[in-house]
């Protein structure tokens, strides 16, 4: 999810190129609906459809879709970090320099109708099949620590090590260890561990001189006093590049004019160095400006998928399924 | 010596009664047996549709429950030949929780050194969605090193299925050419009461093929896939007996859901669970610590391997078993399905409702029958029989009877009797009510007989003469 630092341009026309991380078989986007002040009308793969502010704000724009007004009025497209108003033209989004990613797993589908069919069938099978018996064997083992995911990048000044709260009374021992050096970098032991989260300056310190030290990469260890069991997360910190490219970021979205394109743009920020926790938040902040877009909704499951927010991700399935007119399947 | 009071006694037993009062004795037995059959297919019916609702399940519940507890109490010290291999230390690998397949494969490996019988996967492959896969990147040639492997070892090696089944045998796996590997391995919900004491041995899932026709296809559990046994050759009196439907084998259920889900169940004897847990043998975190594994001696020939979560098993993969206080990881159930369908020693047969039905009528006849034989043949005697007296005495027997050989030797007749509590209230109630109506009947006779006599004969006056 790394990538390379540029000019403030580039970046900004890559955010919404590579935020979507488009799922196999789908376009990447180039812009975003943003504003809609007109009988607009948009025309993607699947035809024509009369669009409005209220359901498709924040609506990816993919290579040959287009909107055009059919009355007086304007819309507004965010295009890289620009802002651009449209009267009375049609507005087509342009492949630019970014090419469509490959397809992943290509899949022959059997005919859509008999597709559908057997879906329902399989759903409602499965639904008689719990009713009766529940699966007697393991996926394996859960993950008990939330944050940080596995192999994921934690920003040292902001870290917060988050677990699943015990729902009985315990204590657990907490640790963070280097590769090869045998005493941890820090511990913490007798932490309560109906709590679920842990937020210490002493772990920023300790994690912070580690990487002055010129290492990234760590190891989280979590204890259950009552258990013999411990769980081990490998991640990385951001190194101090990163540190210093994410902060420059930050600052050109800060001063970006629509609220929408700044927390979208730190939410990419943020992301694309694996900063999961914290897109995940940005996310959030763009979904509350607009809370219809199909396309934001998906991406800000994919980030609270990475962030090990499970509940979030089923919530955000919901309101992908009761979006009103539904979201496209925009597999062209 | 016999004294003058016996003597008379004596004669009173030996002098005829007239012949009015013999026919109005022969009459009563008629009467009583016919009240006794009435009495049976009442009880019987009260019994069955008794069982049917929340107190009748609690009933069974408890049964359950005292028949596994004497089985647990009570088991032997054979091997079981099953060794259940704990990956609890296997860490998380993704955001997903799935059992890393190259730590499985290592597993496979290192305890397949030793001349096996079989191996059994308790870990769950169903593909999700619309995916081929659990895990694309690595299920497909986990699969293959499977079905290599499953050549080498008898061919039993199963890996477990659960919610894909109903996506037809072509997905169930991803592939059809994978479906030899796949045995089903859910447990059945308790019915709203208690912890069930059967597992499936078999399902039969409809689905709808790709040119839209409904097509059923059976997967075995895990237990029937590694036990692999055939039905046995009956005898002429197995087979009488099985078309009577008192004691079928070796599938004892087979529940239809309202979506037609066949459930083939049997009755598991969870006797060994506690022995198959001290048993269990934790696979190393690490692979460089998997050859410990071939020098152990747990793992000795023809032993049976289930490979599952046990110590750190997730709540959902914890189930109450019968005749035990604590809830066990579902590997430990399939071990326990595998040890009752591996000897025929160790099966257990369940009656059923047909087979109790007759059960019930029969211990039923066996009370009341010989009292009213024993009345026949006194019938000539001044002194009746004392029926009353004789019914409590055989009831009881029969209840102390049916609950030693029934209930406290279930070990030995390996009959899993779950409805012996309504058996035994039915039993009382039977002994209670026949009393009753006899005494009842006789006045209830009289008076149903004078009203039809009015009603249909004339009225007799002496003028009428």
């Amino acid at each position: 999810m790394r990538v390379a630092s540029g000019s403030p341009g580039m970046i900004a026309v890559l955010v919404l190129a590579i935020t979507t991380r488009a799922p196999a078989e789908q376009k990447p986007s180039i812009a975003m609906l943003d504003r809609i002040a007109c009988a607009a009308v948009l025309t993607d793969g699947q035809g024509e459809h009369h669009i409005s502010e209220t359901s498709h704000l924040g609506r990816y724009l993919y290579v040959g879709d287009s909107v055009q007004c059919n009355s007086a009025g304007f819309f507004t497209v965010l295009l890289g970090a620009e802002q651009k108003e449209i009267k009375k033209r049609t507005f087509t989004a342009k492949a630019r320099s970014i090419q469509p990613q490959p397809a992943q797993h290509a899949r022959v589908q059997p005919a859509p109708y008999i597709a559908t069919q057997q879906r329902e069938f399989e759903k409602l099978a499965d639904r008689a099949l719990r009713f009766h018996n529940s699966a007697a064997g393991t996926r394996g083992r859960s993950l008990r620590i939330i944050s940080p995911g596995p192999n994921s990048v934690v920003w040292p000044e902001h870290f917060v090590i988050r677990w699943v709260a015990e729902t009985h009374p315990g204590k657990i021992a907490l640790s963070i260890h280097a590769p090869g050096l045998t005493p941890p970098l820090w511990h913490a032991d007798g932490v309560d561990g109906t709590v679920g989260s842990l937020d210490s300056s002493d772990l920023h310190r300790a994690i912070a001189s580690y990487r002055e030290s010129g290492s990234t990469d760590a190891l989280l260890t979590l204890e259950w006093r009552s258990s013999t069991r411990s769980f081990d997360v490998p991640f990385s910190l951001l190194s101090p590049e990163e540190d210093k490219n994410l902060n420059n970021e930050l600052e050109i979205w800060k001063q970006a004019e629509n609220e929408l394109l700044r927390a979208v743009g730190r939410a990419y920020s943020f992301a694309s160095r694996g900063l999961f926790w914290d897109a995940a938040h940005e996310y959030e902040e763009a979904l509350k400006l607009a809370p219809h877009s199909c396309d934001l909704v998906k991406e800000a499951m994919a980030v609270e998928e990475q962030a090990n927010h499970w509940d979030r991700v089923q919530e955000l399935d919901a309101t992908l399924k009761s979006t009103p007119g539904g979201c496209p399947d925009r597999n062209r | 010596m016999v004294s003058k009071k016996q003597k008379t006694q004596r004669r009173s037993y030996d002098s005829a009664v007239p012949l009015k009062v013999q026919r109005a004795r022969l009459r009563g037995i008629k009467r009583d047996f016919l009240i006794g059959v009435i009495l049976t297919i009442a009880l019987i019916t009260g019994k069955d549709l008794f069982e049917k609702t929340r107190y009748g399940g609690y009933l069974e519940d408890f049964a359950r429950d005292w028949l596994e507890y004497r089985l647990a109490i009570n088991r032997d010290g054979r091997p079981t030949k099953i060794v259940v291999v704990d990956i609890s230390n296997f860490s998380p690998v993704a955001k997903h929780p799935y059992t890393s397949r190259t730590m499985l494969r290592h597993l496979i490996e290192a305890v397949s050194t030793r001349p096996l019988r079989s191996i059994g996967l308790d870990v769950n492959f169903s593909t999700e969605n619309d995916e081929p896969f659990f895990v694309p990147d690595e299920d497909p040639t986990f699969f293959n090193y499977c079905l290599k492997k499953k050549k080498e070892i008898n061919g039993l090696l199963f890996v477990g299925i659960s919610n894909s089944v109903v996506r037809g045998p072509e997905k169930a796996l991803g592939s059809i050419k994978y479906l030899p590997l796949a045995a089903y391995i859910d447990h059945p919900n308790s019915e709203g009461f208690g912890a069930s004491a059967e597992m499936d041995e078999s399902i039969e899932v409809p689905h709808i093929s790709d040119k839209g026709g409904i097509l059923y296809h059976s997967y075995p559990s895990l237990a029937a896939a590694l036990a692999n046994q055939q039905k046995p050759k009956e005898s002429w009196l197995a087979k009488w007996i099985e078309l009577t439907h008192l004691v079928p084998y070796p599938v004892q259920e087979t529940a239809t859901d309202s979506f037609n889900i066949k459930h083939s169940r049997f009755v598991v004897d969870f006797s060994r669970i506690d022995d198959l847990e001290t048993g269990a043998i934790l696979a190393p975190a690490a692979l460089k610590d998997f050859e410990s594994l071939k020098t152990d001696n747990r793992l000795g020939d023809n032993v049976n391997v289930l490979i599952g979560r046990g110590e750190d098993a997730d709540d959902s993969d914890r189930f109450a078993v019968p005749g035990h206080t604590k809830h066990y990881p579902g590997v430990f159930l399939h071990a326990c399905a595998l040890y009752t369908l591996l000897a025929k020693e160790n099966r257990l047969s369940l009656m059923t409702t047909w087979g109790r039905r007759w059960f019930d009528a029969v211990v039923s006849f066996l009370i009341f029958f010989p009292i009213l034989m024993l009345r026949w043949y006194y019938n000539s005697r001044k002194d009746e029989v004392a029926a009353h007296r004789l019914n409590k005495i055989l009831t009881w027997s029969a209840i102390v009877f049916l609950f030693v050989v029934g209930v406290w030797m279930v070990n030995r007749t390996r009959i899993f009797w779950e409805d012996f509590p309504l058996v035994m209230v039915a039993l009382l109630l039977h002994s209670r009510l026949e009393h009753d109506a006899e005494t009842v009947a006789p006045g209830l006779v009289r008076r149903l007989r004078s009203a039809w006599h009015a009603i249909v004969l004339p009225r007799h006056t002496p003028g009428n003469e």
